[in-house]
């Protein structure tokens, strides 16, 4: 019986939070334009900005529930010195399961462009990059039922 | 009963055109600003008759990319004030973030001893109509035939996590491009920032 009991809870126990992945821009646009006909949901956040922060959950929820059409990337652009003591507690806090990258660039002219030409670098952003490599910013919050409904419309004929 | 709901519709359309339309672009000349500083005057851009040109910032006091340049703006005005001197403005809407509210934008002045005006642009009008995106948001501004033209949108410098990492001052290049009478280079560059917290 006790065995039954340990053997019922071990999901929940291996369901382990994400390790953050250092990368510079090589790393995430490889990661980026990886065609593996999932639709990607891209955020950028820092610790320090507590909307982005709040955000977190939804992006999560999105990975559990839509994670065999959708692939959750969570960018952190905080610095890499905070890693164990900023970021990785955030992460075990809201539990992220989903992948998490560092990106290491701090001459951010080089890269965001290049993520999106239109974005002007505000955060909190949400890229959204369909099967074809269409991307849509959404330079704001995005609620999770907002977030749902962007992932129907991309897969409406 | 449809055609009033046209009708605002248009309406609300318009006024968002609107916002999008007069978004300046660089070359642009900019109208005067006129906003209360932190002391509780207004402040005009003519208020500085011997000026050169602005470097005008878009700023707040509570995000992390504002208060990581916050120290690089201080000392942009220190060397610039008599030529180009530093116009902060905060935008954010001081009600759902206390710390941006223009007691909080006074408290900050006040202890970090800004030598600049910390101006509240509590309409969001000026953030607006500049198409200022986040803090910190930089507009440089260079006076040509009594005209406040934009010469560079941006960033202060390549590296706002480590100041002696940095390899271009983007803004200081670009006043010394202005001051020898050349063409500035980079005109516009992007770099992370907070969102302007709109109403």
């Amino acid at each position: 019986m006790k065995s039954l009991l340990v053997l019922l809870l071990v999901p929940f126990f291996m369901t382990q939070t994400s390790t953050v992945e250092v990368v510079k821009w090589e790393g995430l646009e490889k990661a980026l334009n990886n065609k593996n006909g999932k639709i990607k949901i891209v955020n950028f956040w820092i610790t320090g900005c507590k909307t982005c922060v709040e955000e977190l959950p939804q992006f999560e929820q999105l990975h559990r529930s839509f994670g065999s059409q959708v692939e959750v990337i969570l960018v952190n652009l905080d610095k890499e010195s905070i890693e164990e003591t900023k970021v990785n507690p955030v992460l075990e806090k809201n539990r992220i399961t989903a992948k998490v990258f560092l990106l290491n660039e701090p001459d951010q002219n080089s890269w965001i462009g290049k993520v999106e030409p239109s974005w002007s670098g505000a955060i909190p952003a949400t890229v959204i990059i369909d099967q074809n490599n269409n991307r849509r910013l959404y330079e704001k919050v995005l609620t999770y039922a907002e977030l749902v409904k962007i992932i129907h419309d991309i897969h409406k004929p | 009963m449809t055609r009033i709901a046209i009708f605002i519709m248009l309406v609300l359309i318009s006024i968002n055109a609107a916002f999008i339309i007069y978004a300046y672009k660089l070359e642009d000349e900019i109208k005067d600003v006129n906003l209360p500083n932190v002391d509780g005057k207004m402040v005009s851009l003519e208020d500085y008759p011997k000026a050169k040109g602005f470097i005008i910032v878009f700023t707040c006091n509570h995000c992390p990319y504002a208060k990581a340049y916050e120290e690089r703006i201080i000392q942009l005005n220190e060397k610039y004030a008599s030529s180009y001197p530093v116009i902060a403005i905060n935008s954010n809407d001081g009600v759902a973030y206390p710390d941006d509210s223009f007691e909080a934008m006074k408290k900050r002045s006040a202890q970090k001893k800004y030598r600049f005006v910390y101006l509240h642009d509590e309409s969001q009008a000026v953030a607006r109509i500049f198409g200022a995106a986040k803090t910190p948001h930089v507009y440089l501004i260079h006076k040509e035939q009594d005209k406040n033209v934009i010469k560079y949108v941006g960033a202060i410098d390549d590296n706002y996590s480590d100041e002696t990492a940095v390899k271009k001052h983007y803004v200081e290049e670009a006043i010394a491009a202005l001051n020898k009478g050349e063409k500035v280079i980079i005109k516009e560059t992007k770099a992370i920032g907070c969102s302007i917290k709109w109403k």
